[in-house]
């Protein structure tokens, strides 16, 4: 009997699609040949082993709903998504527990079709309620507590159980569609919105007074504003007010421990040696405002919208209503700001430091941070001072340097990712710190184990966003440039992508600066130049993005051009390559030492499974189907 | 109502880019197994496959509009899985993580005893080290639930080599399992 073919009948018997006659045939086999029958029983096993395991491989039943809750908020939830509802339990709340039997697929495709109608009744009754309570909360929290903790220690919504939005209430929709409209979200193209409620008019701010600019940190008489050069600063939407901090509120927090104001905040900040161009015209105060109570002190101004290349940013108005922000408006200590579903925006804080935001995240500003409630948020920092506090349930993440990504994967669980710098997080009196291509997850209730480190590159709306804050910064030398649409394309291109790269926003622009303001790059020399930067990264595993793009910048030196540029840049690499080819080759002659040293080890199954894979290229060429 | 089941890729996409974007559950339902499986292929570690494949139909969702032809939705998604794929190898490679997987079991159901989890990893540890074909096959077949004429489609390979391929495969397993687990 033909092997190969009696290895198909044994397949076939084991998948349960043998035919009575094959059946016979397997049997008589494997009565004639014990060898045979071992080596089917162990066929067998393997399947049946294989069959539980993909059983656990298997996707959480809640997969789809979770797929459909991030793409749209308004999601009417599958049946035993309902049962979570009514009984007051948060979506996703299943930490790694029993995974949930799900109904046939027709049924509850049935069933769900049914309670379509009452259900989007019902979460927009849930959705405007927990928006109210996650409001009122969450002012209370930012209004009264933050003021009332010293400096050193950050806000923290040190109840348990996470920021007041999550707090045992429904899941989202609720804090990102105050409005309650189905479909509000919908922002994406060909999709017809929603009416759309119109936000009402808000009451103007209080006059900023003189003092307020002043509260604000110390900035660098050389860190500068990269402000678009052009007409006055169109007067913005008026801010809707929020309750007045106490008198020893947020504002205090923000004076200097010495009591003293701080100069006005220049928006985005650069740190020393990168001089671009002139500070920024604060923004003038809206006319007509209302003036405050002596003895109410406006917030504290917290930092910039600097923009929204997609989506809107809103603020809750005193009604609950939002209200959409418009870019380069000014942010105050207790705003809780909700982007939309398209929506990446970025923010700048006391001028040391970047916050893009993905979509649908929810932040409320505090004075030394922000409160993260919902969505993903990058956060950039790079000044001197102590760098901005992210709480999150009892948690607090103070970011000391570089770039941090967090996410809010359900309602009790936080990912973060550290690209860069470093970071601390805190549970009490426990802290974890956080490195360079570190990650945790943060199950509420506990600190994470030590930070694994996994490979860490932003994602895409990141990218997008971090861009727009390079091009911020080389605003000026460009707009004395030309450039051809293909040009601007292929340097949007580049800087997305440099812009998901662990690597320092300052250093990238310095660089770029330098280039720009050179007679000896043309901006296509800009582009080639920032691509064989990355080439250099990611060929290099030793070499980090800063350092190559440090490199860089040492060999724009005393080039006249390009092409001498990339020349000396290439004999740098390929001295790093050799650097490191060296300790690498150090490295395996150490391995192979301790290897000798311990004795050998194989792993037979490998070599048996690349084996049979060669075999395997025999079946691409006229294997005749078995019938 | 109609059974969602029945309507072809085409016009799902068609009535979702109309503004029946709940549709879209649909085909997450339809091809969730099918992503995953990929991604179980190419990434072993199970976490970061569940991210990518929710990833993929995020993605996917957002960018609907850019579908050029509905009727090869399955093979768009599948693209943009491969894309996230490799740009999570690239990360790997950045952080300075060797090429090879680093196999990782997490998400298992807690209440199954130490034993079977025990087990379970040591299988899914053999499973990663087949080779790909062998790995495509046993994922296609027991994840994705695909018969072998599809396989033998997706694989480019003609049906009798399929089933031959995944008996080298089932055997190349067993042999694992015997390194890994010589008790059993």
């Amino acid at each position: 009997m033909n092997h190969e073919h009696l290895d198909i009948v044994m397949n076939r018997a084991i998948d349960g699609k043998a035919s009575p006659a094959e059946r016979e045939e397997l049997a008589r086999a494997l009565m004639a040949d014990p060898s045979l029958r071992a080596e089917y029983d162990e066929l067998v096993g393997a399947h049946l082993s294989t069959v539980a395991l993909f059983e656990r491989l298997d996707l959480p039943s809640d997969f789809t709903s979770r797929v459909m809750r991030k793409v749209q908020p308004d999601h009417v939830p599958t049946d035993a998504d309902l049962t979570a509802i009514i009984d007051d339990n948060s979506l996703g709340t299943q930490l790694a527990g029993e995974p949930q039997p799900s109904p046939a697929p027709a049924l509850r495709r049935t069933a769900l079709l049914r309670r379509q109608a009452t259900i989007t009744t019902f979460l927009s009754g849930i959705g405007a309620l927990s928006a109210a309570a996650a409001l009122f909360i969450a002012i209370g929290f930012l209004t009264g507590i933050i003021g009332s903790r010293p400096q050193s220690s950050p806000e923290v919504s040190g109840q348990p159980g996470g920021p007041a939005a999550r707090g045992g209430q429904a899941p989202a929709p609720a804090p990102k569609r105050e409005s309650g409209t189905p479909g509000e979200a919908n922002q994406e193209p060909g999709v017809p919105d929603s009416p759309k409620p119109q936000p009402e008019q808000p009451e103007r701010p209080a006059p900023r007074e003189e003092d307020e600019e002043d509260r604000l940190p110390p900035v660098k008489k050389d860190i500068v504003v990269e402000e678009p050069q052009g007409p006055e600063p169109r007067e913005t939407a008026p801010v809707p007010r929020v309750d007045e901090p106490k008198k020893d509120g947020a504002g205090v927090a923000d004076q200097g421990k010495d009591g003293t104001k701080p100069p006005p905040n220049p928006g985005v900040s650069e740190p020393p040696k990168e001089v671009v161009g002139p500070g920024p015209k604060p923004v003038p105060p809206p006319e007509g405002t209302e003036s405050q109570p002596k003895s109410a002190q406006p917030p504290a101004v917290w930092g910039r919208l600097l923009s929204a290349p997609s989506g809107r940013v809103t603020v809750p108005d005193e009604n609950g209503k939002p209200v959409v922000l418009d870019s380069e408006v000014e942010l105050r200590v207790g705003m809780k700001l909700s982007t939309s579903a398209n929506c990446v925006s970025v923010f700048n804080w006391r001028g040391n430091g970047h916050f893009a935001a993905g979509r649908r995240t929810v932040i409320a500003l505090a004075s030394e941070g922000f409160v993260f409630e919902d969505g993903e948020i990058a956060v950039d920092f790079y000044g001197e001072r102590n760098g901005p506090a992210v709480a999150f349930g009892a948690y607090m993440l103070v970011v000391k340097s570089g770039t941090v990504l967090l996410e809010y994967k359900t309602a009790r669980k936080v990912a973060i990712s550290q690209s860069s710098g470093q970071s601390v997080l805190k549970l009490g009196e426990q802290s974890l710190v956080l490195e360079g291509g570190a990650q945790v997850a943060v199950e509420f209730g506990k600190m994470p184990a030590s930070p694994k480190l996994k490979p860490f590159v932003l994602p895409e709306w990141c990218g997008v966003v971090r861009r727009e804050i390079s091009l911020s910064r080389i605003e000026r030398q460009l707009s004395t440039r030309k450039l051809s649409s293909s040009e601007t394309t292929r340097l949007n291109d580049q800087l997305a992508r440099l812009g998901r790269l662990p690597h320092t926003g300052f250093l990238l622009s310095g660089l770029m600066n330098r280039v720009l303001e050179s007679d000896a790059f043309a901006v296509k020399d800009l582009i080639a130049l920032l691509g064989e930067v990355e080439d250099g990264f990611q060929s290099n595993q030793d070499l980090s993005l800063d350092d190559a793009i440090k490199l860089a910048f040492e060999c724009t030196c005393d080039v006249k051009n390009y092409s001498e540029w990339s020349k000396r840049y290439g004999g740098k690499l390929r001295e790093f390559a050799k650097r490191d080819h060296m300790k690498e080759k150090k490295a395996e002659e150490e391995k192979r030492a301790k290897e000798k040293a311990e004795g050998p080890s194989g792993r037979d199954a490998v070599k048996d499974g690349k084996k049979s894979d060669e075999g395997d290229k025999s079946l691409d060429r006229n294997q005749g189907d078995h019938k | 109502m109609a059974d969602l089941s029945k309507l072809e890729d085409a016009q799902i996409v068609k009535r979702c880019l109309g503004g029946e974007r709940a549709l879209f559950e649909e085909v997450v339902r339809r091809y969730q197994n099918n992503i995953y499986g990929l991604c179980l292929r190419k990434v072993a570690d199970l976490g970061q496959a569940q991210d990518i494949a929710q990833e993929t139909f995020v993605v996917g969702y957002e960018n609907l509009a850019r579908l050029k032809d509905p009727a090869r939705l399955k093979a768009w998604l599948m693209g943009i899985a491969s894309n996230l794929i490799r740009d999570y190898y690239k990360r790997r490679k950045i952080a300075g993580l060797p090429e090879g997987h680093d196999v990782e079991l997490v998400g298992l159901d807690p209440l199954a005893s130490v034993e079977q989890r025990e087990r379970h990893e040591l299988l899914y540890k053999a499973i990663a080290t087949l080779s790909e074909r062998y790995k495509a096959v046993l994922i296609k077949r027991y994840l994705e639930e695909c018969e072998y004429p599809e396989i033998a489609e997706e694989l480019g390979l003609s049906v009798g080599a399929v089933e031959v391929c995944m008996h080298r495969a089932r055997k190349a397993l067993a042999g694992a399992l015997k390194e890994l687990m010589p008790d059993v």
